[in-house]
């Protein structure tokens, strides 16, 4: 290939004068070629080996275009006034070439993705006056780079061309660099074109400092690499961490129709197995990364950190059951609208959780708020959602003629009369299918956003609303309502030394919750069971022979919750590269509910007499914390080393205080909502509890050539849940990188674009134990004796408990291919966790039955993950690009001391996963006597645990998705298959007619009838003394079936309208969507979901429309 | 600037400990707050009786000590057939039966707290020497009355005497003879360190009166029967003690009865006594109903048939009750009008009535016994030796304290005619529960199972 002759490069949505004055010419259809031919972009990278005695440039070019695949642009008189060069370079590192090559000449260079740009060191017609003439001035110049959205890019290098001095750009995306007259700013990020800033003597102004204003990058083709990537506490790149942090972004959660953000993960991070807790909008969402790591089960939460305040991460109203009877509780996060998140990062591995020490053990969840776009201009976006939800499957179940015969042949089979009162009492010719009438129902669902966003690069806001509306598929008005506002500013002074950001979010959700499911009762209700009303619309109750299950939707509880999240950043700027900062937070929950626990409405009035009275409980929760967090920060890049370091402190409160209170006494429903209509309150809660935290942090960042990365962290935490002696616990990491497709030796692999081996090794904790466990207190008796109050001991106080371990060791391998048309990353993990803080069980004669103490156990979490993205096609109007992960977990417990003493003797085994369940060896049903039959292992004639020899794994084997995008013109699809591989148990196994209620219609045939049946379900009959063998079955490995599954779980179609349309009605931008959530599910499982209990309501197949505008 | 500032101070040593020790739960008082002043350190003690009342083990509930002792001494069936209820009834317990655990669970828990009032007490220096003195005497009180029951229905028992759990979780079994020798030393303690009134109305806390009435049963137990009759003597010469007359029989259990000793209070605002709450009957039994024995033992004429044992009839049939507390519901308005009754002056007369005639005093033994009898309107006892007295006592305690914790069963084993007189397959191995097998796995140091489990 010859010199072309061109001179520059393209600019688009330059906003800086000064290269404008450049000669800007069209290179797009050039590259687009080049970047088929020359597949490699290793920039500064490549190494040049040329010997030569007074040779021109044009020979030194075409060699290095030979070695390196670069092509030198400039226009043809550039080179006149060269002189020739002697030189003598073996394996040099083109840069350090490059340098030597132009020393002397009249000339400057610039690297750009696969061109070099030669142009004269004088510049243009306005250029300043000969070096020699000019006196050399130092002046300080700050900018902020932006990316094609007007985000701010973080860690990009700022050189001064032909130098070794430089900047990294901040988390903020501003630098500060102290430059010359005539010198050239290079601005280089991997993923985005190289970019360079020329400085003329007409910019300065001596004792000035020069703006260089907001700066836009444009990405380069492909090289997702250089997404920035928020680790916490410090900034990094896909490209240059050294830990395990997965980057899931706004375009990935917005459009879901979910209400906690977390959902939207499902399935889309490696590693992190998140299950809801059921359908019902607003309830908890459990989320495990990489495994439970210990014993007992309430330590496996993950750190929530929302714009820098940790938010605790435990559901709330756990403890009520009244108020969701079938959850955990409500989620904590569901405050915070999805659509307001920037971005989600999962921090995994030990480099990526140690910096935040103690709690990190179970991992780290960053999300990140939106914040005003800096375009100068200002921008309103507007989005509307609608959309209904059903339920996706029902079971089939007998019908009344079915029903009828099983349950009279089973009270025969028993000697009963046939006396049951849904035989004689109830209608036999009446049928209703309840799960039509009880879950056949449509949850409706409105969301609308609103947002105006603008300023410039000194100012900038974002201010937004958003109602969203979710109803349930239950008859009745029920529904989740949240109202939400958010405000974010940032400012710079206009020296840039000092910044100062605010973000804000605030949520009200006044909602009529359901405490309740339907599920059960609609899937075992009778099917002759009598109508739900009577003739003048009352509950019917069938003379009090019937429960009726709308009785409990009467009941009309309220939930009132609103959450407020406030974070400040303020930094200044000392000297270049050197900031001070100051991180501050608070953020506060409220949630009022008033439950219903008896009304006049609900009950049978048969059993109503005049003593009857109706109660309530009244339930507050509040939830307040503050942070602080002084940092140093030091970034420096001198050549080929760059360094950063961040030193600080956090100091956190948290506090909590819960309040149940039962008031009864009240005559008449319409007085359920007042205190003062019971005449009797009793507080059955009413507990606070205040956490304190403390730590000192540090962490350094080394890069050597951008080849070989170094992270070092450390923590010191001190924890108010310890005793005064135990509360300081050391952490602490190391992770490295290599990136060594950037090495000569892997030069000629042409093929491979990246190739990347990290791993990381250290020590993170935990703290999860409730407060104040380590002293000895009394607590308040729930009610008096004699009308004066009784105090009793609270706990067995142990204040010697201290930090559990978590060492984690990763060891990943990073490749890309074909320009990173291809990318591969799998990573091996391997967490133990020791020293497990835990309630430990003691024998009851200590007075209690266990004690918080650390554990000498040790469990294991290895695992395999991941994650292969690929352009499949990529032409202007058609792009197809897929992402795929799969993680392969293992739990194993390593080692626990004493296990065959201990209470969880029969629980686990060691050398096997925690999730085990032993269980009986089933036999089938016995011919001769036509009852489920479990093997009696040791002969005893006693079916008890040293039967249960079936050790089953329930956890799951491996999990992941599958994530398609097309892209057609304006027309987007995107779809999302969720898989896992898993067994859970069913009760699958009954006993026909044994009860009055509905059963599964796979029965019909199916049972044991005569003497030689071989069947799968034992004979109808309600003797109860024939049932033990039915519930042995059900603790039998029988019972535990596959219920693996592949879902269809987002389907997304949007379609960009076109401009002129936009024109016309006077839009920016416009998008129309449509959206289907868990639209397919394919399973064996015979229950309503593999996902679900079997009581609770499986996820709701979505249906949602939108559009989406800006103003 | 000025957090800044704020935070280097915190950085100090002193600084960062005394930002992390945190107020309080304001709910939760710290232990030597709790034993700083006479009322904390009252209601600690207070909170024991709560627990026996709100609890199920030495209450009334239909999972207590008077309803499964009733259960395996034929004077309650279990309705409902439920496995673990009926184990009682056919002395075929397993060591893992629930309601065993729950009384082992909860009467463990109620010594903790009695040891930890006797540390909190020995530990503080606030309270009135008054005070400390009389809450001293109870927790005494209730420790040996509670090991009393233990030792009765699990023979040898773990001796649990402090808090410190690095010591309690290795404690082996101990003799039932060491376990009576701790439950006569709290015993005596307790009488010398209690008042002989009643430090609150309606006698929900115990006595100096108290404690000699479980001597007297104690001593009666352990065949000391001269200290039983001379325990009981001094409980039945005193007149703030009267048994209530032939024509109240129905006010026996009210809450002001003279013929109580000690009796714990209801502590739900919506029910009355758990006995009440568990035993009668309104519809067809969730749990327990009188036998046909039970009711076939009562002499004719006998009042306690009539006033004491009463009748639902179902449409399946008609189901007995033990009706010695009347009231079932209760409004949180209604004032409680009765207490369960855990000492009452009945029961120390046939214990001297049964010491007597140990003694040989078959006029005592006699005129002791007669008091009960009259009261049921009966006649005079024509037993008139020390043998057929016995007898007489015997099966006088039946009509008398039947479904009253526990106090059958106990009668049953300690004279040794429990397989004579129950029969249903029981064995000399059955008179003691099992313990709880989870304790076996939870304490190696425990020792042997009781025989036959």
């Amino acid at each position: 290939m010859s010199k072309s002759p061109f001179w520059g490069r393209p600019a688009p949505g330059s906003a800086c004068p000064c290269i404008k004055a450049l000669l800007v010419m069209k290179l797009t259809a050039f590259l687009l070629t080049a970047c088929f031919l020359q597949v490699s972009a290793r920039v500064a990278s490549q190494n040049v080996t040329f010997s030569g005695k007074n040779v021109s440039l044009e020979t030194v070019f075409s060699a290095v275009e030979r070695q390196t695949g670069y092509l030198f642009l400039y226009r043809e008189n550039v080179l006149a006034e060269a002189k020739p060069v002697t030189i003598s370079a073996s394996n040099e590192p083109l840069l350090q070439f490059l340098d030597d090559v132009f020393k002397g000449q009249p000339l400057t260079y610039l690297i750009g993705s696969k061109t070099i740009n030669i142009s004269p060191l004088s510049g243009s017609s306005n250029d300043i006056p000969e070096s020699g003439s000019t006196p050399l001035v130092s002046i300080p110049a700050h900018g902020r780079l932006l990316d094609e959205s007007g985000r701010p890019v973080a860690g990009a290098n700022i050189m001064i061309k032909g130098t070794r001095t430089g900047v990294a750009s901040d988390e903020n995306g501003f630098f500060s660099i102290t430059v010359n007259v005539g010198d050239v700013v290079v601005i280089s990020f991997v993923g985005y074109e190289t970019k360079e800033v020329r400085i003329s003597a007409r910019s300065l102004k001596p004792g000035e400092t020069l703006e260089l204003g907001p700066i836009a990058l444009t990405p380069s083709i492909r090289e997702e690499k250089g997404v920035t990537i928020n680790g916490g506490y410090y900034t990094t790149t896909d490209l240059k961490k050294t830990g395990n942090i997965t980057k899931v972004g706004a375009r990935e959660i917005e459009h879901q129709p979910v209400t906690s953000p977390l959902m939207a993960l499902q399935g889309r991070v490696p590693g992190m197995d998140i299950t809801p807790s059921n359908g019902i909008p607003g309830s908890f969402t459990k989320v495990v990364i990489r495994g439970q790591n210990s014993i007992s089960n309430v330590n496996a939460t993950p750190l929530y950190v929302v714009d820098g305040i940790p938010i605790n991460s435990s559901s709330i109203s756990s403890d009520n059951v009244a108020v969701m009877a079938e959850t955990s509780g409500y989620d904590p996060l569901s405050g915070l609208n999805p659509a307001n998140i920037e971005s989600i990062e999962i921090l995994k591995d030990a480099d990526a959780t140690s910096i935040y020490g103690s709690r990190g053990a179970n991992g780290v969840i960053l999300i990140t708020t939106k914040r005003g776009n800096l375009s100068g201009k200002t921008n309103v976006d507007l989005s509307f959602t609608s959309g209904q939800g059903r339920i996706p499957k029902f079971l089939k179940l007998l019908t009344t003629p079915q029903y009828v015969a099983i349950r009279k042949e089973a009270l025969q089979n028993a000697g009963r009369p046939i006396d049951a009162r849904d035989l004689v009492v109830w209608d036999t010719t009446r049928y209703t299918d309840w799960q039509k009438e009880l879950l056949g129902g449509a949850a409706v669902i409105t969301d609308l956003q609103a947002n105006v966003s603008g300023g410039n690069a000194s100012t900038n806001f974002r201010l937004g609303g958003s109602y969203h509306k979710e109803g349930t598929i239950y008859p009745g008005d029920f529904g989740y309502r949240r109202l939400s506002g958010n405000f974010s500013l940032n400012h710079a002074s206009p020296d840039q030394k000092f910044r100062a950001s605010l973000s804000l979010n605030y949520d009200v959700e006044p909602n009529n919750v359901l405490t309740t499911t339907l599920v059960s009762s609609a899937t075992t209700l009778a099917p002759d069971a009598p109508a739900l009303y009577d003739s003048a619309g009352n509950l019917n109750w069938e003379h009090s022979t019937f429960g009726n299950p709308m009785a409990r939707l009467k009941k009309g509880d309220t939930r009132h919750s609103n959450t407020l999240m406030v974070n400040s950043a303020l930094s200044y700027g000392l000297i270049p590269g050197l900031a001070l900062k100051v991180n501050m937070g608070y953020n506060t929950l409220d949630a009022n509910s008033v439950i219903r626990v008896n009304t006049f409405a609900t009950m049978d009035p048969a059993t109503i007499t005049s003593d009857t009275r109706a109660a309530s409980e009244f339930e507050t929760d509040k939830r307040s914390g503050w942070i602080l967090e002084p940092q140093v920060t030091y970034n420096k890049q001198s050549g080929e080393h760059e360094l950063n370091i961040l030193a600080g402190a956090s100091l956190q409160e948290n506090n909590t205080a819960h309040q149940l209170v039962y008031a009864d006494g009240y005559t008449s429903d319409v007085l359920l909502e007042s205190l003062r209509g019971a005449t009797q309150t009793t507080y059955y809660v009413d507990d606070n509890s205040r956490y304190r935290y403390m730590s000192v942090l540090g962490r350094i960042g080394y890069g050597y050539k951008q080849k070989y990365l170094l992270s070092l962290t450390g923590r010191r935490d001190g924890s108010s849940r310890f005793g005064p002696n135990h509360r300081w616990g050391n952490f602490g990491s190391v992770g490295a990188a290599w990136i060594f497709s950037e090495e000569n030796f892997m030069k000629n692999l042409s093929f491979l674009s990246l190739g990347k081996l990290r791993g990381s090794y250290g020590v993170t904790g935990s703290d999860q134990v409730g407060d104040y466990q380590y002293l000895s207190t009394y607590q308040f008796t729930q009610y008096q004796y004699q009308g004066a109050i009784s105090l009793y001991p609270a706990k067995l106080t142990n204040s010697s408990y201290a930090w559990e371990q978590t060492i984690k060791l990763e060891m990943a391998l990073e490749l890309g291919f074909l320009d990173n048309r291809i990318r591969l990353e799998s990573v091996f993990y391997r967490n133990r966790c020791s020293n497990q803080l835990l309630n430990y069980q003691l024998p009851d004669i200590t007075g209690f039955t266990g004690v918080t103490q650390n554990l000498n156990a040790t469990v294991q979490n290895t695992g395999l993950e991941f994650v292969l993205q690929t352009v499949n096609a990529d032409r202007p109007n058609f792009q197809w690009r897929s992402a795929f992960n799969i993680t392969i977990p293992h739990n194993k417990l390593v080692s626990y001391t004493g296990l065959a003493q201990s209470p969880y003797a029969n629980t686990y085994v060691v050398g096997q996963p925690l999730s085990i369940a032993k269980l009986y060896n089933y036999l089938g049903v016995n011919p001769i006597t036509g009852l489920y039959e479990v093997k009696d292992v040791d002969g005893d004639g006693v079916f008890d645990l040293k039967d249960r020899t079936f050790i089953q794994n329930t956890g799951r084997r491996y999990y992941g998705g599958l994530n398609n995008t097309f892209r057609y013109k304006s027309v987007e699809l995107s779809f999302f298959l969720y898989f896992s591989q898993q067994t859970s148990s069913n009760v699958v196994y009954f006993t026909p007619g044994s009860t009055p209620d509905n059963i599964p219609q796979e029965v019909v045939g199916n049972y044991w009838r005569h003497v030689g049946d071989k069947a799968k379900y034992q004979k109808a009959t309600t003797d109860y003394s024939l049932l033990a063998g039915n519930s042995y079955t059900n603790s039998s490995n029988a019972s535990y079936v596959s219920s693996s599954f592949v879902r269809l779980k987002t389907l997304l179609l949007s379609y960009t309208l076109p401009p002129a349309l936009l024109k016309k009605v006077g839009l920016k931008a416009g998008k129309l969507f449509a959206e289907g959530q868990n639209l397919l599910t394919f399973s064996s499982f015979p229950a309503l979901d593999p996902e679900a209990k079997t009581s609770s309501l499986p996820p709701i197949r979505m249906i949602t429309a939108g559009v989406e505008i800006k103003l | 600037m000025k957090q800044f500032i704020y935070f280097l101070s915190l950085l100090t040593l002193t600084g960062c400990k005394r930002f992390l020790d945190v107020d309080l739960n304001k709910s939760q008082i710290p232990t030597e707050k709790v034993f700083s002043n006479d009322v904390t350190a009252t209601a600690a003690v207070t909170a024991i009786y709560y627990t026996i009342s709100a609890n199920s083990a030495l209450s009334g509930w239909s999972s207590g000590l008077a309803s499964l002792t009733g259960l395996s001494s034929g004077e309650l069936f279990n309705y409902p057939q439920e496995p673990d209820y009926i184990a009682f009834q056919e002395h075929a317990i397993r060591p893992d039966n629930p309601y065993i655990e729950q009384l082992w669970n909860c009467m463990y828990n109620i010594i903790y707290q009695t040891n930890a009032v006797l540390e909190g007490i020995h530990q503080s220096s606030g309270l009135s020497a008054a005070t400390a003195k009389h809450l001293e005497g109870e927790a005494l009180f209730i420790r040996a009355y509670t090991y009393f029951y233990l030792v009765n229905l699990f023979g040898d028992v773990p001796l649990a005497v402090e808090t410190n759990y690095h010591k309690t979780q290795s404690l082996s079994r101990r003799p039932v003879d060491d376990v009576y020798a701790l439950i006569e030393t709290d015993l005596l303690s307790a009488q010398s360190l209690l008042s002989n009134e009643y430090i609150t109305a309606q006698r929900a806390r115990p006595n100096k009166a108290t404690a000699a009435a479980l001597l007297a049963r104690m001593y009666l137990y352990r065949q000391e029967y001269a200290k039983a009759n001379e325990q009981a003597s001094s409980i039945i010469s005193d007149p703030a003690y009267q048994l209530t007359a032939k024509d109240s029989i129905d006010k026996t259990f009210l809450i002001d009865s003279k013929e109580t000793i000690w009796q714990l209070m209801p502590v739900f605002p919506y029910t009355n006594t758990p006995e009440a709450n568990s035993l009668i009957l309104t519809t067809i039994p969730y749990y327990h109903a009188a036998t046909d024995a039970l009711r076939s033992h009562f002499e004719a004429g006998d009042l306690r048939l009539g006033h004491w044992i009463n009748s639902f009839t179902s449409s399946i049939g008609i189901f007995y009750f033990p009706y010695k507390y009347k009231k079932k519901d209760k409004t949180t308005k209604d004032p409680y009008t009765e207490a369960s009754v855990a000492f009452r002056l009945a029961e120390i007369y046939l214990i001297r009535a049964e010491a007597r005639a140990h003694l040989n005093d078959v006029p005592g033994s006699q005129s002791d016994l007669d008091a009960i009898r009259t009261r049921a309107g009966l006649a005079g006892t024509g037993a008139g030796d020390q043998q057929s007295l016995l007898m007489a006592v015997e099966s006088e305690r039946l009509s008398e304290l039947f479904v009253e914790y526990g106090h059958r069963w106990l009668d049953l084993k300690r004279t040794g005619r429990a397989v004579s007189v129950l029969g249903n397959g029981i064995t000399v191995d059955d008179l003691l529960y099992p313990i709880p097998a989870s304790e076996f796995i939870k304490n190696p140091h425990l020792g042997e199972q009781n025989h036959g489990y």
